[in-house]
């Protein structure tokens, strides 16, 4: 298998804030991945996220099926960002879509016990395994 | 088609079963008949092509199938096949049509296509008045479906008459422990110029295999290549995968029934 990119960006659209203890915003967040390894239907990646948070990024992503689910960390320079994508294959060809829910699961630093969820779509190129991803939703940290 | 696997030595397991069973002694023969069967070339941990027969006897069964689907094996993932790398857009009004005037058929990229096979229909004209109408499958990635990865089914009848018949389909989400499922609707044809009511009887795919044949632009050149078929697992079920058919008619119960490919060689 060809090594591959894979971007993922995320950009912040809007911002609320609900408490000075904890703060939402509204993110929509962009990535862009390359493969680095794969096994099997396991597939890791290594890229950069723009946005809301923004840094360089890695991914562990399991297809199986029609199936999407995987992890993509965002190390920006206030902490580490875990977000969790899980979707379906909403069309096929060299670069499926995909589409499903984004969930913000904690990181370290100001991100420690971040939460939130929301929405991502995503291609993944069969070509190099490349992955394009893009996310919105709601972020509390 | 099943035909061109010479060397698809590999005995299948048929299993049809009926919506309600009824008491083992009173247990008809089923109508509906279901193939699998991985190719010659498949390997364990490696690649395969997979060969799927569906038979309704119509003597049995006298009804127009309207759906068809498959539910294949999770450790059979389709989608990892190097299979359906392009997308054949048909527009919605062709496939409303069904049959398509031979001068203007619907071409679809090579590299699009997933599968292919062979469809024997019933050209109902009377209860007495049967003609057997025989055609090619070709089936390809089509554009999005319902929000789900599309299927675009083609047949090209050759006898009695030479037509085009378009069929839509799609990829879907089976229940464990089935992983990709194939859907083909296949309504009744509603302009037969013959007029006759259509009713498929049998129908073989082979998805992969050496009649898929991709070709990829290198150094300024096309170049042909078979696409990797099916991703075969090291491990293999006792029995074999294990496959489901689903058929809805027209008129008449839906129907169900299962098949065992058994596992191929290391």
């Amino acid at each position: 298998m060809a090594a591959t990119a894979v971007a993922v960006a995320v950009s912040v659209t809007g911002v609320a804030t609900t408490s000075t203890a904890a703060k939402t915003i509204r993110a929509t967040e962009n990535a862009s991945l390359r493969l680095v390894k794969k096994s099997g239907s396991l597939f890791d990646h290594r890229g950069t996220v723009t946005g809301t948070v923004s840094g360089p990024a890695t991914s562990r992503i399991r297809l199986k099926g029609l199936s999407l689910d995987g992890t993509v960390t965002v190390r920006s320079r206030n902490g580490q960002l875990r977000i969790r994508i899980r979707g379906k294959a909403r069309s096929g060809g060299m670069k499926p879509r995909f589409e499903g829910t984004a969930t913000m699961s904690g990181g370290t630093g100001r991100y420690r016990k971040a939460k939130g969820n929301g929405r991502f779509t995503g291609t993944i190129d069969r070509s190099n395994w490349a992955a394009s991803i893009r996310a919105v939703g709601s972020l509390t940290y | 088609m099943l035909g061109a696997l010479p060397g698809a030595t590999t005995a299948a397991t048929t299993a049809a079963t009926e919506n309600r069973p009824a008491t083992p002694r009173a247990t008809p023969p089923s109508p509906v008949s279901f193939t699998a069967r991985l190719g010659s070339e498949a390997r364990r941990d490696g690649h395969g092509s997979l060969s799927l027969r569906i038979a309704i006897n119509p003597r049995r069964l006298n009804a127009t199938m309207t759906q068809l689907k498959v539910y294949t094996p999770s450790a059979l993932d389709l989608a990892m096949s190097g299979l359906g790398l392009d997308e054949c857009s048909v527009a919605r009004e062709r496939f409303a049509e069904v049959m398509v005037s031979t001068p203007s058929p619907v071409q679809c990229p090579g590299n699009a296509l997933i599968a292919t096979g062979s469809a024997r229909a019933e050209l109902r004209f009377s209860t007495e008045e049967v003609l057997l109408a025989e055609g090619a499958v070709s089936l390809y990635t089509g554009a999005s479906e319902s929000r789900d990865p599309g299927l675009v089914t083609i047949v090209e009848s050759r006898h009695p008459v030479a037509t085009q018949l378009l069929y839509a389909g799609n990829l879907f989400d089976a229940p464990r422990p089935y992983g990709v499922g194939i859907l083909i609707r296949t309504p009744p044809l509603p302009a037969m110029p013959l007029d006759a009511t259509t009713a498929i009887t049998r129908m073989s795919l082979t998805i992969g295999g050496p009649s898929v044949v991709y070709t990829r632009r290198s150094g300024g050149h096309d170049i042909r290549y078979q696409p990797s078929s099916i991703p075969i697992p090291r491990s293999c079920p006792r029995r074999g995968f294990r496959f489901r058919a689903e058929l809805r008619f027209r008129d008449a119960p839906r129907r169900w029934a299962t098949a065992y490919a058994p596992c191929p060689r290391r």
